[in-house]
C-alpha cells in the first residue's frame, strides 16, 4: 500500500522541528529514517498529515565519549553506532546490538533515537538502553529534560516523550565488565521472537526484547540474582509474572520458556561463568 | 479472548446507576468515543483510538442482550468496523454493578471475538489498552459526573425513596457506559494488534 496523503516539511534545526510539532500537535510526526513509522504508513495504521525530518540534522549524529558516559545522537544512525570506536570500546553491547538491527540497508537509515522514541517491545535497542540504565534527553518548548530509561517506556508503543517534544539524544553509563545479546529470530533481518540483553555490571541487568507490551527488565531474574540465586535457577523465573504475546511466530507459552534459555545464555556469557 | 475490567465509584449502588444511566451525560467521558445515535434499543457511535502512532476509527453499534435492574447485571453485544478496513471485531460485555464499603464495584468481562488476520493478535497489549482506557473513563466520570450537582449527599437511596423521574425512567443505560467503552475500545485494540501483525510481515 502508500500512505495516506502527508505533508511534508524539513526542519532545519531542532527548534523548527519543536515549533512544527507545537502548531500542528497530534497531526505532526517526526521522520528520522522512517524505518518505523513509514511502514506504519504504509500499512495506513499511522496517518500523519505532515511530517517533519529532522533527519538532516547533522549536529544530532554522534557518539561520545564524556568521561563516565557514552552520548550519542538521537540521529545517529545504527551503522554509524555500530562503527564507532567510542562505543565498540566503552559500551561494546549498545554497538553489538546497533549492528544486529534488520540489515545493512536498515542500519543505514534507522536511527537510534527514532527507534527508542518508538517504542516497540520487539526493537532491540530499547532494550539494550534499558539494560544498561541509560538516560534520554528530550528537548520542547519547556526545555530540556532528563528521563531514565526505567521511566520512559509507558505502554504500548508509548513513551514519556509529549507530542510537542524531541528526542535529541541518548546517554549510556560506560560497562567495563561482561554483557550478551542473544536474540532468536526465524528470519536474519526479523525482530526477536524473543531477545535478552544482558549487562554484568556489579549484580547482572537484563532486559527482555519481546516478551510484554514494551521493553521490560527481568526484574524476577536481577531480583533472585541478587539473592544469590545460581544464573540456572534465576534464568528459570524468566517468564515468571509476565505476559508475552501469541502470535504467527510463537505462543505465550513458547515465549516464556524461550525467555529461561536464551536468559541462560545471556547470564553466562555475561558473567564469563562455565554454567 | 476474554478482557477483564474492574473500577471503583464512590457513589451507591442505586446512586451510580442512575448517573450511569443518563448516558449523554457520561459520553463526553468515554475516551475518543462519541456516541451518535440512539434508534430503539440501538446505540450508534464512533470511537477513535491512538496507541502511539497509530491511529483508529471505529464505527459500531451496541445493544443489550439482558439487563436486570434487581442484580445490576447487564450484558451487551457490540460490533464495530474499523473505517479504513483495518478489520471487524465483535464483542459480548457483561457488567455487573455490586454495593460495597467504599461505594460501587463495577466489573466487566469482556468476550471478544474477531475475523481475519487480527485472530493472530497479542493478548497483553490488548488488556493493557483497554484497561488504561477504562481507566480513563472512570476518572473523567469521577471528576465530572459523580461529583455533579445532582449527587446526593444527604444519605443512601433506597427505591422507596422517591426520586428523580428521570433517573428512575430512563433505563439501565448505566452498564452501558462501562462496556460500551470497553467494547468499542477492544474492538479498537484488536486493529492496533491487527496492524502490528502486518508490519510484522514486511
Amino acid at each position: 500500500m502508500i500512505p495516506a496523503k502527508f505533508g511534508y516539511r524539513r526542519a532545519g534545526s531542532v527548534e523548527e522541528a519543536l515549533s512544527n510539532l507545537s502548531e500542528h500537535g497530534d497531526e505532526a510526526k517526526l521522520l528520522a529514517g522512517g524505518h518505523s513509522l513509514v511502514p506504519l504508513m504504509k500499512l495506513r495504521l499511522a496517518t500523519p498529515s505532515l511530517l517533519v525530518d529532522v533527519g538532516r540534522l547533522a549536529e544530532l549524529s554522534y557518539v561520545r565519549d564524556t568521561g563516565d558516559h557514552v552520548e550519542v545522537g538521537a540521529l545517529t544512525c545504527h551503522r554509524d553506532l555500530a562503527a564507532s570506536a567510542v562505543a565498540r570500546t566503552h559500551v561494546p553491547v549498545l554497538a553489538h546490538v546497533a549492528g544486529q538491527v534488520g540489515d545493512p540497508q536498515v542500519r543505514h537509515r534507522g536511527t537510534i533515537g527514532g527507534s527508542i522514541a518508538h517504542g516497540d517491545p520487539a526493537s532491540d535497542l530499547p532494550a539494550a538502553v534499558l539494560a544498561l540504565g541509560g538516560t534520554l534527553v528530550v528537548r520542547g518548548p519547556q526545555g530540556r529534560r532528563e528521563i531514565p530509561a526505567t521511566e520512559f517506556f509507558r505502554g504500548f508503543l508509548e513513551t514519556a516523550i509529549a507530542p510537542d517534544e524531541m528526542l535529541t539524544e541518548v546517554r549510556v553509563p560506560k560497562v567495563p565488565g561482561g554483557w550478551s545479546f542473544q536474540k532468536l529470530s526465524r528470519r536474519a533481518q526479523d525482530w526477536a521472537i524473543v531477545g535478552v540483553v544482558a549487562v554484568a555490571d556489579g549484580s547482572p541487568r537484563v532486559s527482555l526484547v519481546h516478551m510484554g507490551s514494551t521493553p521490560l527488565r527481568a526484574t524476577t531474574v536481577e531480583e533472585a540474582l541478587a539473592d544469590g540465586a545460581t544464573l540456572a535457577e534465576a534464568a528459570s523465573r524468566a517468564g515468571e509474572g509476565l505476559d508475552p504475546p501469541s502470535d504467527i511466530n510463537a505462543s505465550a507459552e513458547f515465549r516464556r520458556h524461550l525467555a529461561t534459555v536464551l536468559v541462560h545464555r545471556a547470564l553466562v556469557e555475561a558473567t564469563g561463568a562455565g554454567v | 479472548m476474554e478482557l477483564t475490567n474492574q473500577f471503583v465509584v464512590d457513589v451507591p449502588v442505586e446512586q451510580a446507576w442512575c448517573v450511569l444511566t443518563d448516558v449523554e451525560r457520561i459520553a463526553p467521558c468515554m475516551p475518543g468515543a462519541e456516541l451518535q445515535e440512539v434508534d430503539g434499543k440501538e446505540y450508534r457511535g464512533v470511537v477513535k483510538v491512538k496507541v502511539g502512532p497509530i491511529t483508529a476509527q471505529y464505527k459500531g453499534k451496541a445493544t443489550f442482550l439482558e439487563q436486570d435492574a434487581a442484580t445490576h447485571r447487564a450484558v451487551l453485544r457490540a460490533e464495530g468496523r474499523e473505517t479504513r478496513g483495518q478489520g471487524n471485531a465483535t464483542a459480548i460485555i457483561t457488567a455487573i454493578l455490586e454495593p460495597i464499603r467504599e461505594g460501587t464495584r463495577v466489573s466487566v468481562v469482556t468476550d471478544l471475538t474477531v475475523t481475519g488476520r487480527a485472530t493472530q493478535f497479542g493478548r497483553g497489549v490488548m488488556a493493557d489498552v483497554s484497561n488504561k482506557l477504562v481507566g480513563q473513563f472512570v476518572d473523567c466520570l469521577e471528576l465530572t459526573v459523580l461529583a455533579g450537582p445532582t449527587a446526593d449527599e444527604d444519605g443512601p437511596r433506597t427505591a422507596e425513596e422517591p426520586v428523580d423521574l428521570l433517573e428512575v425512567a430512563v433505563p439501565s443505560l448505566l452498564k452501558r457506559a462501562a462496556p460500551l467503552v470497553a467494547a468499542l475500545a477492544a474492538i479498537a485494540i484488536t486493529a492496533m494488534w491487527l496492524a502490528r501483525r502486518k508490519s510484522r510481515q514486511h
